[in-house]
């Protein structure tokens, strides 16, 4: 095999011999260059082309290229192990009790066993948090396409909004907590609902902004040759023309937010019965992988299905949690699967 | 409703009275368009303020514990929410700060090499595209998983496969203090390899983008005067590149400072200082997960909240400095 570089220089696609000063990686050093081309001659160098790579870089490129591919490996096997585990050893467990039952008391066997309650709250509280953001998130994003655009305040707005979308989750659970649950003194769905509504409303406002930036200028200009105003122009032709792209950020922001648990943790709280009303503490799935996962007590772990003692020394309610890890990866995976990952 | 009276004065056709119609829709479309614009601009902002807002609230919650401690609670060392015939209340923050810096400092060193071996990987054209954009995409939908369903991965696969490794540690290289206690599974060691999972996407997407803006004449320039192409990455792409991924970087560790669950599921708890990395410890998120919902309210609700603010801060701190790194850079491009 010819290195690619060789077979250029035979080609005698430029001429090499001023490279050979400058080239900083060649085995030659200046003194000797120069004195190369002092005692200049075709020979020599028709020897130092076709002399081929010293073996310590050739030694270089393979050895960068087999770590660069081993490192990429191993990058990916966390997402496999992931997925495997969850796959493998979920996928087995879940049935129409699972989806539909609530978790059957600890001890007890035969009885269904399931954590229905924990979508229906997972579902209540994503719904609260979409009806908040999106509205909020929406117009974001028209101020900051169609208003503001390059203005300082748009930029101090667009910032703003960016900062945002990278505050760790459980301060904003933390915040929540301080404006609605400190304030009425208890735990509720809306609380919870609130929280993941501030997590959805960054990733609803950039992307919609995003979006909105993609429609053709001249549409825009079409509009307004036509008589439509700003609004007119906004509802009627922008954002049907981006309405793909706009749901599709509403989606990735709702997998997101199906996805957070910290949030949840000090505003719903959890229960293990169905959810009592908006105004009572909710059970979330996240929140039950947590709380079933990390239970201190081990009287949680169930008799007879899981013997594994751990080396964490945690009892684990081992069974309960894969399948619902798994109904929780695709409830998230299906919003993600829909969009081309642009979103900071 | 609004459309619906619009579309209504629309037909200006009806050429009759097209003086009268034109004025009255401008009459009615301007007072449409105000309010219209009026509400895009207090929407707006109030999704701006909700940062400020954020601030504000935790501030103002932690109250209590900055007016008790001030600015020993940085050094404090003890953690006591309740109170007994033998101990008093007492907060402190070093373990937990100690705690988040360990783990996010193991998170970024374990990451950058892993993140930026990818960007290369799939920037460079080692293999075809439809090989390539497969890959980005896998690493990035590591990203999507929820951090719970990470945490319970640790807890059933990665802290029994370390174990082995963590025992050779302990077993070879127990004289250094960074492993001189007998590992039990949950430790500081495995709470950073979950970080640098859960922040290796943002790390190799960055890298990515800021790999593919360098002009292509600086990589055909170096390629010419005879670099082989690692010589072409090492001393062309990677430096021309370094402030962006510094920007990556810093993006990944602003994650990896603020990641609650994950971090909480397999750090083990411990409220103590100890160099060993062996040893289970815990991070500012993980005493919020833990002991937030449960506390009383007063000096420890107070506590936990000027740990929030802290974290809060230096998230805040590295996220505006990052942001601005990758603004700039992209300015500088374009």
């Amino acid at each position: 095999m010819v290195h690619w570089s060789q077979k250029r220089l035979v080609l005698g696609v430029f001429n090499p011999q001023p490279c050979l000063s400058l080239f900083p990686f060649s085995a030659l050093t200046m003194t000797q260059t120069s004195a190369l081309s002092d005692s200049f001659d075709n020979q020599t160098l028709e020897a130092e082309l076709h002399q081929s790579l010293s073996p310590f870089r050739k030694f270089f490129s393979a050895g960068m290229t087999v770590l660069a591919f081993a490192l990429t490996g191993l990058a990916l096997l966390p997402l496999f192990a992931v997925l495997l585990k969850i796959l493998a050893d979920g996928i087995g467990h879940l049935s129409w009790d699972v989806l539909t039952a609530l978790p059957a008391p600890i001890g007890v066997e035969d009885e269904a066993n399931g954590f229905g309650h924990a979508i229906v709250g997972t579902l209540t509280m994503v719904t609260i948090a979409t009806l908040i953001s999106v509205p909020f998130g929406v117009l974001t994003g028209v101020f900051l396409s169609e208003f503001a655009q390059d203005s300082p305040l748009a930029r101090a707005v667009r910032f703003t909004i960016k900062i945002l979308s990278s505050v760790p989750t459980v301060i904003v659970g933390v915040f929540a907590w301080g404006v609605l649950v400190f304030t009425t003194k208890m735990f509720s769905a809306i609380a919870g609902g609130f929280a993941l509504a501030v997590v959805m409303l960054p990733i609803v406002a950039l992307t919609t902004e995003e979006s909105l930036k993609l429609v053709p200028r001249a549409y825009r200009l079409g509009s307004a040759a036509l008589g439509g105003g700003r609004f007119p122009t906004i509802f009627r032709i922008v954002i049907p023309a981006a309405l793909p792209a706009v749901t599709t950020g509403i989606m990735l922001a709702v997998a997101r937010a199906a996805g957070e648990t910290a949030p949840l943790l000090f505003t719903a709280f959890d229960t293990q019965f169905w959810p009592q009303g908006l105004l009572e503490p909710t059970p979330s799935l996240t929140v039950f992988i947590y709380k079933s996962a990390t239970s201190p007590f081990p009287e949680q772990k169930r008799p007879g299905l899981d013997g594994r003692s751990h080396p964490g020394g945690s009892g684990v309610d081992y069974q309960r949690c894969l399948p619902l890890g798994h109904a929780q990866t695709s409830l998230s995976w299906l919003g993600c699967a829909l969009m081309p990952f642009k979103i900071p | 409703m609004l459309n619906q009276s619009q579309q209504a004065d629309y037909p200006l056709s009806s050429a009759n009275d097209a003086g009268s119609s034109l004025l009255s829709y401008q009459g009615e479309s301007i007072w449409l368009e105000k309010g219209f614009t009026i509400i895009v601009w207090i929407f707006a902002l109030s999704s701006a303020v909700v940062l400020f807002w954020i601030s504000w609230i935790v501030a103002h919650d932690a109250w209590p514990a900055i007016s008790k401690y001030g600015i020993s609670f940085f050094w404090r060392q003890e953690w006591i929410p309740n109170e007994d015939e033998f101990r008093e209340q007492s907060f402190g923050a070093l373990p937990f700060i100690y705690g988040t810096l360990v783990t996010s400092s193991l998170a970024i060193l374990f990451a950058i090499p892993l993140g930026i071996a990818v960007a290369i990987v799939t920037s460079e054209d080692f293999l075809p595209q439809y090989v390539r954009s497969p890959i980005s995409f896998m690493v990035e939908l590591i990203a999507s998983l929820p951090s719970v369903i990470v945490g319970l991965w640790g807890i059933f696969v990665l802290i029994p496969a370390l174990f082995p490794l963590q025992d050779w540690l302990y077993a070879y290289f127990s004289w250094l203090p960074l492993f001189s206690i007998p590992p039990t599974g949950q430790s500081l060691l495995v709470a950073g390899t979950i970080l640098a999972i859960m922040i290796l996407p943002t790390i190799a997407a960055i890298s990515r983008e800021v790999l593919l803006a360098i002009p292509r004449d600086l990589r055909s320039a170096s390629m010419a005067l005879g670099a082989t192409r690692w010589e072409t990455i090492w001393r062309v792409l990677l430096p021309g590149a370094t402030s962006g991924i510094v920007g990556a970087i810093i993006l990944g560790l602003g994650r990896a400072l603020g990641e609650a669950l994950a971090v909480t599921m397999v750090i083990g708890n411990s409220y103590q200082i100890t160099p060993s990395l062996l040893a289970s410890g815990a991070s500012i998120t993980s005493i919020l997960t833990n002991q937030f919902a449960e506390a009383g309210l007063g000096l420890h609700i107070g506590a936990l909240m000027y740990l929030a603010l802290i974290l809060f801060v230096i998230t805040l701190i590295a996220n505006v400095f990052a942001e601005l790194l990758v603004w700039f850079i992209g300015r500088k491009n374009a």
